[in-house]
């Protein structure tokens, strides 16, 4: 009989034992290879519900064009390419493109409804395209398309001007003709136009006949339009606003490769006008052979952006006068010219819009050509996927060795004699090493046949479970590579587990055991002497039995911490990934959609607009706000506001002038309170609005005056916490340093990093001076302002942008007001958009309070159209017609493709701004749950495991303490006494476990947040406040108990099932020396 | 003569099938109040197994066994360990002393597990009887195999049994310390008028019995 066969024999003949650790080992290796499989198809599922979205496109280059594709073709590194041919743009259904089968599959188009063109009059049209030319969601519709191909555009002002100023400089005048033709024809079922615009400049009495201006006029404009009519086939789901395009466009209907065959050779065939050196516009997509991102850095650097064409600023400005011609006065014309000769070299600054990085609708950082898909495919290299696969393999290794370490210790001091047994009879060293190897081979087979290939096998049935009654479609992945890592860890941690226990078998004396000789306390004995007579009832008997052998509840104890820290570190981790989503979302109370007018709209409109808004289907509420900027807030004593004159002395003297009055000219001469202004918003409410009782709740100090308040004599002050991040001192010498600006970031900088509204805390915070939050978790960490306090007068004043014929007059609308109540944080969730704020002294009135500041956003749109109050609001009017928002909480979770569509359509009827939160939000939110599945099971798998470990030192600890049982029993104690003691014990253990867990998780926490938080922690008490804030805010502590509770449940019952086993045996068959 | 336990058809049977022994054949059997009872029978005969049943530590395959007129095997698991606390004392061959209790813990173990108070005057009688006074402090292992058993036959007569039953408790002692352990076993006996069973294989101390039961191949003659 050689080694591997004493091996086989031994373990069958301790089939009991040998079942824990093979079950311990398979256990292992299916929670590895489940692990691994979940994990990948969760990830291959993401990319997949990505591609989706996004498209399964790699790369492209958009607004290319046949030579592009051509030479893209070569490419070796390129696998797959296709493109799209831009034919043209129409009016009703934006720009038409052809739709090859490959574009179709790397697009992953997906349809609303109908399907796909087949015929040469069939168009498939976006589903937002459809809603915007307001037509009916259903196929067979009928439409004529006007396809417009621009192929001359040609800016000749500034030449004609330079002309007409030459020939009057010699005594000449020059007359300017505008010749426009436009001859049709038909070819086939195409309409043929060619529209061709000139501008000739002669001398009287020269001629100017057709041919003439044809042949020596300036050609302006020359367009193609190709006329046909087309059948909506299908519907197709909004893509071209989700794609990772960087701002460039891409056909929003298409045909049939052949229909736009057919309308290129009637564009080039038209018979008026040579076409040919025109390139017809292309998007081209393709996948690669690697997602390598040196052979994508590579390639950009091989297709540059194509040149482009600025836009005339001359051009630009004269397209302003003419939108607004019919409406300004000659004074305000003569401002534009003001205007337009000092130029407008700096783009004023916008508003944050609450969208988050990494959302869809940013567009990307990159606007160039030559693109890579990174919506689908984002850079992974350090994701929190690999760290979580890292984790899992990490984990399960170190409790895959202890468990096996502490089971395969117990059975080899079980097995103690039998190996001093075979020793006695010669067995070497070696020998006996060899025995427990083939053991160990024979553990192992049994992980890899049973653990890994029964995980794969129940992970994917579970996985086809989970697609076949999910309704989100579910990708299946199996790892090969990432398996093979993981069960050679599994392999590698059972060995390790075996190592040690297997030295200490092999090195066992001859005589003896390997258990140690219970020890008593010298000089015990003779104290007791003196408490002869100390009454004992079962519970001291215990208490003393648990004290003498603490020693062997200490491994259970260890391995039950090792349980709950597992499983409360899932949790808080958990929590931590749900975080971002929590921050962002839920605190702030973030709503779905927000639209925005340029524009106050007028208060009677109001209730219209959210009436029709209503009426979308999966609208579920809406809240309207107005708004002003550039609202001039004073208060007596602001000269004293240390914030204030910090974030000026901080702020880069060319962004100045957006935030303090002193530095715009127009407030010269004006009283102190408008000279020394801070440049804030006020913010309209209704008052009796379901939704502004949120926000009149919100105040933390002092109460509103409803009837002064909706008169506008009162208001609401949103005032931050705010923290110093060095000494008062510091910061108030900071703030001495004027006119040296922020020490961190230069002009470039503070502008690209945040919105207007956001600067004053981001600069703040940039400059290490102070922290400013509305978030209630700072309540008890951070100080309240004390400059301005509820029934202090403000002094709010707007600028009336009156222009006359000289000019401008500086003018202000100006209130006295008292403040009511301040917000200084949200004490619940977060109102939008005041949570998203974070400058000091945002004020919130009635709306009524905002139009007498702002009178002109009483008047909604009145005479103009909403692109002529486009371009006033722009240019002249920045502040004085006021701002309008409504935020819309969205029901209908099921369609949301319809929903943006509709939204997307109203916003474009009214001329609003729509930002969709949502997808962003549920972005987020998805990324977060599924971190918490990987988390959640990743502490199961774990707990798992180290609970089968506990279990069997339990049963292990039993077993030795059977003989004890026995004899209790035979002194009279009964089953339900072992039962409360051993109930007690693992209660007693549990929580012990658990304080101690949650004392070092703690401990911890306090230690992160000391190394981690900016705020200076000058006490034990600011310390405790900074980790709950920052590190424990809303932390799900109900979900935290249960669990601790579930735990110590599990490990009570773990504890009591072998007890109860052994006590409910007669004694006879405890006692170790009458057993039979 | 007052019968303290008495048994009727008693038997136990292990295995099944093939493999089925029966280790004591249907068995009646009457112990009288006060008496000193030896149960006499080769290894493997079932002296130890009858001993079990009587004692309350192991369960019969079929019959009865009355303590005082109460058919132990129908009580209830609580009411049989109460029972066995109140009304049986039990010596062991191999002691079963408590390790990590000192001896005078041990001894005291079955009246306080009763959350009684301990019969003083009694108590030091019994210590006094067995010679073990000076020895209370002490831990079991701490004790010579003779002292651990004069203190086990201390602990059994503690709760004042209704019967004490001592199985080959010279089993594990050298010649001179059994005999000494039977004297001292059969003078407690005398002295609180206490019902003995003692199972043995010693025809010697067997001899010190007022009355022998012999057993052979699971049957009592």
């Amino acid at each position: 009989m050689n080694l591997r066969e004493i091996a086989r024999n031994g373990m069958k003949g301790r089939k009991k034992d040998s079942f824990l650790l093979k079950l311990v080992v398979s256990l292992s290796f299916a929670f590895i290879t489940a692990a691994l499989i979940f994990q990948a198809s969760m990830e291959k599922t993401k990319t997949a519900q990505r591609e989706e979205l996004y498209g399964s496109w790699q790369g492209a280059y958009l607004g290319g064009n046949e030579d592009t594709y051509k030479k893209l073709l070569k490419e070796k590194e390129i696998k797959t390419v296709t493109s799209t041919t831009n034919i043209g743009s129409s009016d009703n259904l934006g720009i038409i493109g052809t739709l090859p089968k490959d574009l179709q599959k790397m697009g992953n188009f997906t349809l609303y409804k109908g399907r796909f063109p087949q015929e040469d009059d069939e168009i498939l049209v976006e589903l937002n395209q459809l809603s915007n030319a307001g037509m009916d969601l259903s196929v067979g519709q009928k439409v004529n398309l006007s396809i417009v191909m621009v192929t001359e555009d040609n800016s000749v002002n500034q030449e004609v001007d330079i002309r007409m100023n030459e020939a009057y400089s010699k005594g000449e005048n020059l007359v300017k003709y505008g010749f426009h033709e436009n001859p049709s024809t038909d070819i086939k079922d195409i309409h043929v136009v060619v529209s061709t615009d000139y501008v000739y400049l002669f001398k009287s009495g020269e001629p100017s006949d057709t041919e003439t201006i044809k042949e020596k006029g300036f050609l302006s404009h020359q367009e193609v339009m190709l006329q046909k009519e087309f059948t909506i086939c299908g519907i197709l789901n909004t893509y071209s606003d989700k794609w990772d395009l960087g701002g460039h466009t891409v056909p929003n209907a298409f045909v049939t490769e052949e229909a736009g065959s057919a309308l290129t050779d009637a564009f080039y065939h038209n018979g008026y006008t040579d076409v040919k050196d025109y390139k017809m516009p292309m998007d081209i997509f393709f996948r690669l052979r690697s997602l390598d991102s040196n052979i994508f850095k590579r390639l950009a650097a091989k297709y540059p952006d194509t040149a482009a064409k600025s836009e005339d600023l001359y051009d630009f400005y004269s397209r302003i006068w003419v939108n607004i011609n019919k409406n300004i006065s000659p004074a305000e014309r003569e401002k534009i010219s003001k205007y337009y000769n000092t130029g407008v070299s700096e783009e004023p600054s916008g508003e944050d819009t609450g969208m988050m990085k990494g959302s869809v609708t940013q567009g990307g950082d990159s606007t160039s050509n030559f693109r890579r898909n990174s919506f689908s495919y984002p850079d992974t290299d350090n994701s929190v996927e690999h760290m979580i696969t890292a984790s899992i393999l990490g984990i399960i290794f170190i409790t895959t060795v202890c468990a096996v370490f502490q089971i395969f210790l117990t059975q080899i001091k079980r097995r103690g004699r039998k190996l001093v047994l075979l020793k006695s009879i010669g067995a070497t060293k070696g020998q006996l090493a060899g025995i427990l190897f083939w053991e160990a081979v024979y553990f192992w087979r049994t992980g890899l046949v049973f653990g890994a290939l029964g995980g794969s096998g129940v992970s994917v049935l579970i996985l086809y479970l989970m697609k076949f009654m999910g309704k989100e479609e579910l990708v299946i992945a199996i790892p090969l590579k990432l398996l093979l890592v993981g069960i050679l860890i599994g392999s590698i941690s059972l060995f390790a587990g075996v190592l040690l226990p297997a030295v200490s078998a092999v090195n066992v004396p001859l005589t003896g055991t390997m258990e140690k000789k219970q020890k008593h306390k010298k000089g015990t004995a003779l104290k007791k002497e003196k408490n002869r007579y100390v009454k004992q009832d079962f519970f001291h008997i215990t208490l003393r039995y648990l004290k003498i052998s603490r020693g062997k509840s200490l491994l259970s104890f260890a391995i039950s911490l090792f349980i709950i820290s597992i499983l409360s570190a899932s949790l808080y981790l958990s929590y931590h990934a749900f975080q971002r989503y929590q921050d962002s979302v839920l605190d702030t109370g973030r709503p779905d959609y927000t639209l925005k007018a340029v524009y106050g709209e007028n208060q009677n409109k109001l209730p219209e607009i959210e009436a029709e808004l209503k009426k979308i289907k999966g609208v579920e509420n809406i809240t309207s706000y107005k708004y002003g900027k550039n609202l001039l807030f004073w208060y007596d004593g602001m000269d004293k506001d240390t914030l204030i004159n910090t974030f000026e002395s901080l702020l880069p003297d060319k962004l100045k002038s957006e935030h303090f009055a002193k530095y715009v000219p127009d407030t010269k001469d004006q009283p102190e309170y408008i000279t020394n202004a801070y440049y804030s918003y006020y913010y309209g409410i209704a008052p009796d609005a379901e939704a502004s009782k949120a926000i009149l709740s919100a105040v933390t100090e002092g109460s509103v005056d409803l009837e002064r308040f909706k008169k506008g004599e009162e208001v609401i002050l949103l005032v931050p916490l705010y923290k110093t991040e060095n000494t008062e001192d510091t910061a108030k010498n900071t703030a001495k340093e004027e006119g040296k600006g922020s020490k961190k970031a230069g002009y470039e900088k503070v502008k690209a990093a945040v919105g207007l509204d956001k600067r004053f805390h981001w600069l703040l915070e940039e400059d290490d001076a102070y922290y400013t939050s509305l978030d209630g978790r700072y309540k008890n960490l951070y100080d309240s302002y004390p400059t301005i306090k509820p029934g202090d007068t403000l002094y709010l004043s707007a600028d009336k942008e009156k222009l006359t014929e000289g000019g401008k007059i500086p003018g202000f609308n100006t209130a006295q007001v008292r403040v009511g109540g301040i917000i200084r944080y949200f004490p619940k969730d977060g109102v939008w958009p005041f949570s998203n704020l974070v400058p000091a002294y945002a004020v919130i009135g009635s709306m009524d309070g905002m139009e007498a500041l702002y009178p002109n956003s009483k008047m909604g749109l009145f005479r103009v159209n909403i692109d002529q109050m486009t371009e006033m609001v722009k240019v002249l009017y920045p502040s004085s017609y006021g701002r309008t928002l409504w935020n819309i909480t969205a029901k209908d979770k099921e369609n949301p493709e319809v929903l943006d569509a509709a939204l997307l359509s109203f916003a474009n009827k009214y001329g609003f701004t729509l930002y969709n939160y949502k997808e962003s939000s549920e972005r987020v939110l998805g990324e977060a749950l599924n971190n918490i599945l990987i988390i959640g099971l990743l502490g199961l798998i774990s707990s798992v495991i180290a609970l089968v470990a506990f279990y069997n030192t339990a049963v292990s600890r039993m077993e030795q303490e059977r003989n004890r049982i026995g004899i209790l029993q035979s002194m009279g104690v009964t089953k339900g006494q072992f039962t409360c003691q051993y109930l007690l014990q693992g209660v007693i253990q549990g929580t012990f476990a658990v304080i101690l867990t949650n004392a070092a998780l703690f401990i911890l926490l306090l230690a992160v947040a000391a190394v981690t938080s900016d705020i200076q922690i000058g006490s034990f008490g600011t310390l405790v406040n900074v980790t709950v804030a920052e590190l424990l805010w809303k932390y799900p502590w109900p979900v935290h108990i249960l669990i601790s509770i579930i735990f110590i449940g599990v490990i009570t019952i773990l504890q009591i099932v072998p007890a109860v086993r052994i006590a409910r045996q007669y004694p006879v068959e405890n006692i170790r020396s009458l057993g039979r | 003569m007052e019968i303290v336990l008495k048994t009727v058809q008693v038997e136990k049977v292990y295995g099944k099938g093939e493999l089925e022994t029966q280790a004591l054949k249907p068995t009646d059997l009457e112990i009288e109040k006060g008496v000193f009872h030896a149960i006499i029978g080769k290894s493997g005969s079932g002296k130890s197994t009858l001993l079990h049943i009587l004692g309350g530590l192991d369960k019969p395959s079929g019959g009865k066994v009355y303590l005082e007129g109460e058919s132990m095997f129908d009580l209830k698991e609580k009411e049989l360990a109460l029972l066995r606390r109140r009304r049986i004392g039990f010596v062991f061959q191999s002691f079963n002393l408590l390790s990590e209790h000192t001896v005078f813990e041990n001894i005291l173990m079955p009246v306080h597990l009763d959350k009684k108070k301990e019969d003083r005057a009694y108590l030091e009688k019994v210590l006094r009887t067995l010679d073990i006074t000076n020895k209370l402090p002490y831990y079991p292992d701490e004790l010579s195999g003779g002292e651990r058993q004069r203190v086990a036959i201390a602990r059994a007569l503690a709760a004042k049994p209704a019967i004490l039953l001592a199985d080959e408790p010279t089993g594990n002692l050298d010649e001179n310390t059994g005999k000494e352990v039977i004297r001292l076993l059969k003078q407690s006996a005398k002295e609180f008028g206490q019902t003995v069973v003692l199972v043995t294989h010693d025809m010697e101390i067997a001899g010190n019995a007022e009355r022998v039961i012999t057993i052979i191949n699971g049957g009592v003659l």
